[in-house]
């Protein structure tokens, strides 16, 4: 009786498991169809798929802080004015006027409306800027915003009342915005960040802290709306039939996948479930002789701390022969056609390609692009005589490195500089993102490749080395640098105002803590029978606003 | 049996309070903070940050009200999916992960279980050594090995089911294979063990000379007492199971909770991966509370003992 019972139990167990689990697959069998559109749209209707690696942190367009979101954000918004395909074209402004002095932006919008009909208009504008500035809202990039009158100290609290602010709607069309001193780049800020895209009041107070996490907690005003986002799974945008220019939109929607592996997302553009491959990792580049490259639009610097890691290396890292023949060590070119990204260029400036009429009047190479080991040795011996030692008494000198996509370089560095100038004292850390950047914060490195954007304006790569510059942890702080570029900056001529920052260029590599290394790039492949996807530095990394599929 | 349970339920607290507490003070000293991110932050703004946030105050106080909030249930906002508060993450990522889970477990327990049993029965045969040369390459070839070449050759090169996504019963099959490979391989081996070792006990030499036949040895006396250490394991491994697994979430793009394990510690996003920590910790314990109880009603001798 007893035994018969056990055998009972027992058996209950078994198929309760199979059981309960055959059970749970049923029903979730029947669940899915309903659920997900899936990526196959009708027929006749122009949907291009692609995807991206990861979920965007946010579409809150204030407090957006990432490339994945300000690339959602591109399309389901506009701004006053938009930056595409690198260049500055109005948005929702139909045409400005700047004073003479710089200082003041009158913007005269167009009639638009959101993407549930509601007028779009100015006050809509000044509410979202100035929400940005609010410190209450906790927007990471405010800095970009701080030449705006008074946006600095509202943001940082000491001024607590938004209308002294410089941002003002002088009626429904018209917004003015006045700023503390001449910016000739402010249109291109205003056109390439997310962050100055609109946002509404009543939906942002509506939803609170929840604004913006899914598709039915937001409005926007671009070519194409948010109709679905499926976390970590899908973003599907749809043709904003109420935006204004709707007519120039040939795609009636846009899916993204998230794919965080680049093999699987290589194999769906294979399988044809992708359209649009936006990303080719190195390792597969062979793959894909006929992917397209381009120039991703930052710039990857040997950076060096002056104050060294540890007390030893402060001399070291301070002597600019020794930085300089660490840097003329590499042979840029081979490095980068061996481990970098395809479509990297090796740098040989701080300027990028991109600024071709900067580029074209002011040739300059701050160290040739195959290096010289020649110049090196030279530059080395100079740097031991100096410090008074001999290689092999040269304290270790600590590299970090990040997780992600510098990493690849750490060990191509410490080999060129083993071979070529026989240091074998170069130590390796690579660290996570948040560890590696704390660590070149606390001045705890002597080597870093720093990879920063610099294709707003020549002044870009240039501001950050500033004592006060908001990234500049080398301990290197130069008032003759500052001086320059306060000259260069206030100079309105493009003319002068080039030539003064190519003499700041060249102030920065001859004593500056910092060499370039590379322009990183990108490769990509598009099916055949899709047009009009744009790679652009600014604004977004994928352009797909005016793309057209035809099949 | 009540005051047992009651006992369980005291300790289990117990356990999920200081899993939350020493997660807490670990997470929050590693170096960095979560503003430092790819797109670099300047210090200034980075401390603006941490005081938005609330990050800057005395830790003692944060984790007061971390657990204030936490005894109400709410675990708070992301930092990186700024909008989205952790319970909606988890809510949407978990059942995703569970549902992995529960194919990979459908396939591998009954299949491995009875491969375990194959194995014992024909000890030193042809099937004993064609179930372990199953579990060996089930164990010894990783996952992430494992999704790869099932991609490659039956979306790929095949063409039978899609590279990835998790949208229809087609995508799930392979994802599922993937995972419950490793799971039946891990089954048979202690399944086998578990038999093989029943086999010698002086009962079954008792049921042997009774004259009982072989099938009903096993099915009433070996089974019964061999399944104990696999509902030992499969406590904890349901659990961890159900809580997916961020190889083959990479690769077949599945929007579940395992990327977000590796993810939220990697950026530091200290609310996400607290409560990761604090959710897969209560799941854990709630398994082994019903493995437990599950003990008394296999074998009576352990009920008894309490």
């Amino acid at each position: 009786m007893k035994k018969g019972r056990g055998l009972l139990i027992s058996f209950i167990l078994i198929t309760a498991l199979l059981g309960g689990c055959t059970t749970a697959n049923s029903s979730n069998n029947a669940a899915q169809p309903g659920g997900e559109p899936g990526n196959q749209v009708e027929t006749g209707s122009k949907n291009l798929t692609y995807s991206k690696n990861a979920e965007p942190g946010s579409l809150d367009s204030n407090k957006s802080s990432d490339d994945l979101g300000n690339e959602i954000l591109f399309h389901i918004s506009e701004g006053l004015v938009r930056s595409y395909n690198n260049e500055t074209v109005p948005g929702i402004a139909e045409k400005w006027k700047i004073s003479e002095d710089g200082k003041t932006y009158t913007f005269k919008l167009r009639e638009s409306v959101w993407s549930d009909g509601v007028p779009l208009t100015a006050k809509d504008f000044e509410y979202s800027f100035k929400r940005f500035l609010d410190p209450a809202t906790g927007a990471s990039f405010v800095e970009t915003m701080y030449p705006v009158v008074n946006a600095k100290a509202y943001n940082t609290g000491e001024l607590a009342d938004a209308s002294q602010v410089g941002i003002k709607a002088l009626d429904d069309l018209t917004l003015e915005i006045k700023l503390e001193y001449p910016v000739p780049y402010f249109l291109v800020t205003l056109g390439s960040n997310a962050y100055f895209y609109p946002v509404r009041q009543d939906v942002v107070e509506k939803h609170g802290a929840a604004y913006a996490s899914d598709e039915t907690k937001l409005v926007t005003n671009g070519p194409f709306t948010l109709a679905k986002w499926s976390h970590e799974a899908e973003i599907r945008l749809v043709k904003n039939e109420s935006y204004w220019n709707k007519d120039a939109i040939k795609l009636d929607s846009i899916t993204q996948l998230i794919v965080p592996d680049s093999n699987t997302a290589a194999n769906m553009y294979d399988m044809g479930e992708l359209d649009y491959l936006g990303d080719i990792p190195a390792a597969l580049i062979s793959t894909y002789p006929e992917a397209k490259g381009e120039l991703a639009g930052g710039i990857q610097m040997l950076q060096f701390n002056m104050d060294g890691a540890t007390p030893e290396t402060k001399a070291v890292m301070s002597n600019a022969n020794f930085r300089k023949a660490l840097s003329y060590a590499l042979n840029r070119k081979n490095i980068a056609a061996a481990v970098a990204p395809p479509g990297t260029q090796p740098a040989n400036r701080f300027i990028l390609p991109s600024f071709t009429d900067f580029v074209k009047n002011h040739p300059y190479e701050a160290v040739p692009v195959e290096g010289d080991e020649a110049k090196a040795k030279a530059y080395l011996q100079k740097a031991l005589e100096e410090l008074n030692t001999t290689v092999d008494k040269l304290p270790a000198i600590k590299y970090v490195g990040m997780e992600g996509k510098n990493k690849v370089y750490a060990e191509a560095l410490q080999d060129a500089w083993l071979k070529v100038l026989g240091l074998n004292n170069i130590e390796i850390q690579i660290l996570p993102i948040p560890q590696a950047i704390e660590a070149t914060m606390n001045r705890e490195y002597d080597i870093y490749i720093q990879s920063l954007s610099a294709s707003r304006d020549v002044s870009e790569v240039m501001e950050y080395w500033l004592g006060d510059g908001s990234v500049n942890w080398t301990g290197w702080n130069d008032p003759k640098y500052e001086e320059l570029f306060n000259q260069a900056s206030n100079l309105l001529l493009p003319d002068e105002r080039d030539a003064a920052f190519f003499e700041l260029e060249q102030y920065l590599s001859e004593n500056g803590p910092l060499e370039p290394f590379m322009y990183p790039g990108v490769s990509y492949l598009v099916k055949d029978y899709v047009t009009g996807v744009v790679k652009s530095p600014l604004g977004a990394p994928n352009q797909l606003i005016y793309a057209d599929i035809s099949k | 049996m009540t005051r047992y349970i009651i006992r369980r339920l005291f300790i289990s607290l117990l356990t999920i309070w200081m899993l939350a507490t020493v997660s807490f003070f670990l997470l929050r000293s590693l170096p960095g903070n979560p503003f430092q991110t790819e797109t670099l932050l300047s210090a200034e703004v980075q401390e603006r940050m941490m005081s938005y946030y609330g990050l800057d105050k005395p830790l003692y106080e944060q984790y007061f009200k971390y657990m204030g909030n936490l005894l109400q249930g709410d675990m708070g906002y992301s930092l990186k999916y700024t909008n989205r508060s952790v319970n909606s993450i988890i809510a949407q990522s978990f059942p995703i992960s569970a549902e992995l889970g529960l194919r990979a477990l459908a396939l591998a327990v009954p299949l491995g279980l009875l491969l375990g049993v194959i194995a014992a029965r024909r000890r030193g045969k042809a099937a004993d050594y064609l179930c372990v040369l199953i579990a060996v390459i089930g164990i010894s070839v990783p996952s992430f090995i494992a999704g790869t070449l099932l991609q490659y050759f039956f979306s790929v090169k095949l063409g039978l089911f899609p590279v990835a996504q998790w949208k229809s019963l087609r995508h799930t099959v392979l994802p599922s294979l993937a995972m419950g490979l490793s799971l039946l391989a891990t089954l048979t081996r202690l399944m086998r063990a578990s038999m093989l070792e029943v086999t010698t006990q002086d009962y079954i030499k008792t049921a042997k000379a009774k004259g009982l036949g072989s099938f009903k040895i096993t099915w009433s006396h070996q089974l019964r007492n061999a399944m104990l250490p696999i509902v030992t394991v499969l406590g904890p491994l349901v659990a961890s199971v159900l809580m997916g697994t961020f190889v083959i979430e990479q690769i077949f793009a599945i929007p579940g909770l395992g990327m977000h394990f590796v993810q939220s510690v990697q950026s530091l996003d200290y609310t996400m991966a607290l409560g990761l920590t604090i959710f897969f910790g209560a799941f854990l314990v709630a398994a082994n509370f019903i493995v437990d109880i599950a003990y008394g009603f296999i074998d009576p001798r352990i009920r008894v003992a309490d």
